[in-house]
């Protein structure tokens, strides 16, 4: 009389199976991440341009009033300020992260053809001023965010 | 004769297989569904941001053109009024209903039918509606704040470089709006995301004239 035996089978993966599915595992929530990460630093991007867009208004509002009014501001004493475009403050009203950008501007005067003496610059032959005004913000000075924001415009003198 | 003894064998999982199964789904399933939400409220905040900021520029682009063209500025109670000969604009605050223009709640609206043959076809698209009908509050415009660059730089900006050099009928001529609003995205108003402040500088040629 004879007999066989069946042995018990143990029923695994093997290391390549467990290898590939935790590279899956690992590819999908690492561009997950990665994807968050790069939505949140867009979103971060999009804040700072809003912020410097508004304070870049305000000021070219600002010195197209004082060109208005006569009181002109000198380009190189009041160019290149630093500004906070963005500021973050915990509960406690402590400051926690703060970014500065540099503000530029640039003005010239501009005349008609009839205005200009010998060598093309505006004399004061007519009483009319008017003045082009380029003011550019460049923000944060060092990091990964930098980017730049121009406005352009013409301002007139009010004389008496 | 070959005897073949061969007991009954039926495959299925034991309980601590099903068990641990039932604890790596159930733990994956609560991280994907944690991340889904998380960034599901994430987008809406920042849609609901979206509607707070282009509703607060576009009510402060509205006072700061009343102001560039007004003769006159000056505060009714707790109103602003700007006069431009005689042309005369009350803004007013209110939590509830925003800023106020001539008493209604300013809003652009967009109409569709230019002749108006079709009176009520129209759509509202920038509008203050702070809060949904079952009571979550999106966002509360918190106080405004109006005053004379002058006024404004020595009681809130103190040091600013930015506004100094100028001369005291040009401060005195432009008006700073400042409009401090929180986005809430919850039932509570006390807690908030974060606080959102707008800012206008507005150069009234017509006050500084009667100034001067």
């Amino acid at each position: 009389m004879q007999f066989s035996k069946s042995y018990r089978k143990l029923k695994g993966f093997t290391l390549i199976e467990s290898m590939l599915g935790l590279m899956v595992i690992g590819l999908v929530s690492g561009s997950i991440m990665l994807g968050i990460t790069t939505v949140e630093k867009k979103l971060f991007k999009i804040r700072l341009k809003e912020h410097a867009f508004e304070i870049l208004r305000n000021y070219t509002n600002f010195l197209g009033s004082r060109i208005t009014a006569g009181n002109m501001p000198d380009n190189i004493v009041d160019s290149g300020k630093d500004v906070v475009i963005y500021k973050h403050e915990d509960k406690n009203n402590i400051v926690t992260d703060v970014y500065t950008a540099k503000i530029y501007f640039e003005k010239n005067r501009h005349c008609s053809q009839s205005c200009k003496d010998e060598n093309g610059i505006c004399s004061n032959i007519c009483k009319g001023k008017m003045y082009s005004l380029e003011t550019t913000i460049i923000w944060p000075n060092e990091s990964n965010f930098q980017d730049t924001l121009k406005f352009f415009t013409y301002q007139i003198e009010l004389t008496n | 004769m070959t005897v073949i003894v061969k007991p009954k064998h039926i495959q299925a999982f034991t309980l601590v297989e099903t068990v641990t199964a039932l604890v790596v789904s159930g733990a994956v399933f609560i991280g994907v569904f944690s991340i889904f939400a998380i960034l599901n409220n994430k987008f809406e905040a920042e849609l609901v941001r979206g509607e707070l900021v282009t509703y607060c520029n576009y009510a402060l682009d509205d006072m700061a053109q009343s102001i560039r063209l007004a003769d006159q500025v000056y505060k009714d109670n707790d109103k602003i009024v700007t006069r431009n000969r005689k042309i005369l604009h009350t803004y007013a605050f209110s939590q509830e209903e925003g800023i106020l223009k001539d008493g209604i709640p300013i809003h652009e609206e967009v109409q569709y039918n230019l002749n108006n043959t079709d009176a009520g076809i129209s759509r509202h698209k920038i509008f203050y509606i702070p809060q949904k009908k079952n009571g979550f509050i999106k966002y509360i415009l918190e106080k405004w704040y109006i005053e004379t660059l002058s006024d404004f730089d020595n009681n809130v900006l103190k040091n600013n470089s930015l506004y100094d050099p100028a001369n005291g009928i040009i401060k005195g001529s432009s008006i700073v709006i400042k409009l401090h609003a929180k986005l809430i995205m919850g039932w509570d108003e006390k807690v908030y995301i974060k606080k959102i402040d707008f800012e206008r500088l507005a150069f009234s040629p017509g006050i500084y004239l009667e100034n001067f």
